[in-house]
């Protein structure tokens, strides 16, 4: 059993370096500059990328290398989504839940991922990638300089405050749309499970992800539920209101 | 490395949220810090976490008002909002002040 979980874990660990590898090679034909592992993308690639169709089978290929149960036929696939302090750790803990279940006899495995990556500890390639191109810190430039964990850098491609929301914001969004392409290969409606009680209205979650859920609810694709309290739990129905048109009032 | 800023970088590394700091409780977190800094005492630990804490929160509320363009919509607004968190909760190394700011701004973007 620890040879297997060495052999897992060694496993995973080299995907995320090669993984991560390649999109930064891949990337250095993209207008970047690379300064430790801060990454200078040009911001105009990044919108035109985080738009694309390639960027959620991105995204998707990769929670695949992770748990390849995520693309078989008959999994349930679950997809968290969170918004406003305090949110952030119950929808771990929700999804933690959901990947630690043990599926009875005849019922389907269910598989838990959100934004950051397979399981709430597995980041995708792609969003260690967001994490590495510092956007706030280049957003939000003081006299021209960006400061990155208290190195000043002169950015080659100077980042504006809504340019890193919009990428965040797409980014966001090509992770929804990956529902449409594990609905596909599962055969299964996707669970979304939402925290986003206290949420305000002109964040990513309503401007972005919540329209996305819009579109995908009404193509049959997902099936929305909304946290009624912080500890709600994903195995009991009265926990959570349903459907898009439910979800909470943002402030 | 100080208490203080493995504190600090427990809830501020490239974090979307100060995720140790809403689930762990002090004791949690002071056996963490003690695993990067044996030596250090339970009282200097503490001391560090509930600054720390504060300032988690502190950023939440500067960030939020920079969002909502209350430092003005320029290129200065950034500065001031930094100056404003360094006012609320003095004690920080400057870079600290940056680094907490604009990961606040990841927290409060979503």
């Amino acid at each position: 059993m620890i040879n297997f979980n060495l052999k897992s874990l060694f496993r995973k660990s080299f995907i995320i370096f090669v993984s991560v590898f390649s999109l930064l090679y891949a990337a250095c034909g993209n207008n970047i500059n690379i300064a430790g592992t801060n990454i200078f993308t040009n911001p105009a690639n990044k919108i035109s990328d985080t738009a694309s169709d390639a960027f959620t089978q991105q995204l998707y290929s990769e929670a695949l290398a992770y748990e390849p149960l995520l693309g078989q036929s008959g999994t349930q696939v679950h997809m968290g989504y969170w918004s406003g302090k305090g949110n952030h750790g119950d929808l771990v803990r929700v999804l933690d839940a959901i990947n630690a279940s043990t599926a009875a006899a005849g019922q389907a495995t269910n598989k838990a991922i959100w934004d950051e990556g397979a399981q709430t500890s597995l980041q995708y390639p792609s969003y260690i990638v967001m994490t590495f191109e510092h956007w706030y810190e280049r957003g939000s430039a003081v006299d021209g300089k960006v400061t990155i964990f208290g190195v000043q850098y002169t950015d080659p491609f100077p980042v504006t405050f809504a340019q890193a929301d919009q990428i965040w914001g797409q980014y966001s969004q090509r992770y929804g749309d990956t529902a449409r392409l594990f609905y596909n290969a599962t055969g299964n409606v996707v669970q979304v499970w939402c925290f986003v009680n206290g949420a305000k209205a002109n964040r990513i979650f309503f401007t972005y992800e919540y329209p996305e859920l819009v579109k995908l609810e009404a193509e049959g694709v997902v099936s929305v539920h909304f946290a009624k309290t912080d500890l709600s739990d994903w195995t009991v129905p009265s926990d959570w209101t349903d459907g898009t048109a439910n979800a909470p009032t943002p402030l | 490395m100080d208490v203080k800023h493995i504190a600090f970088d427990i809830a501020f590394r490239n974090k979307r949220s100060p995720l140790d700091y809403e689930k762990l409780t002090d004791e949690q977190l002071i056996v963490k810090i003690k695993s990067s800094l044996p030596n250090a005492s339970e009282k200097e630990c503490l001391d560090a976490i509930t600054k720390v804490r504060q300032l988690c929160n502190d950023v939440y509320e500067i960030c939020d008002a920079y969002r909502d363009g209350k430092f003005g919509k320029d290129a200065s607004a950034a500065k001031a909002a930094i100056i404003e968190l360094s006012k609320k909760n003095p004690g920080f190394l400057a870079s600290e002040y940056d680094t907490a700011f604009t990961t606040g701004l990841l927290w409060t973007a979503f």
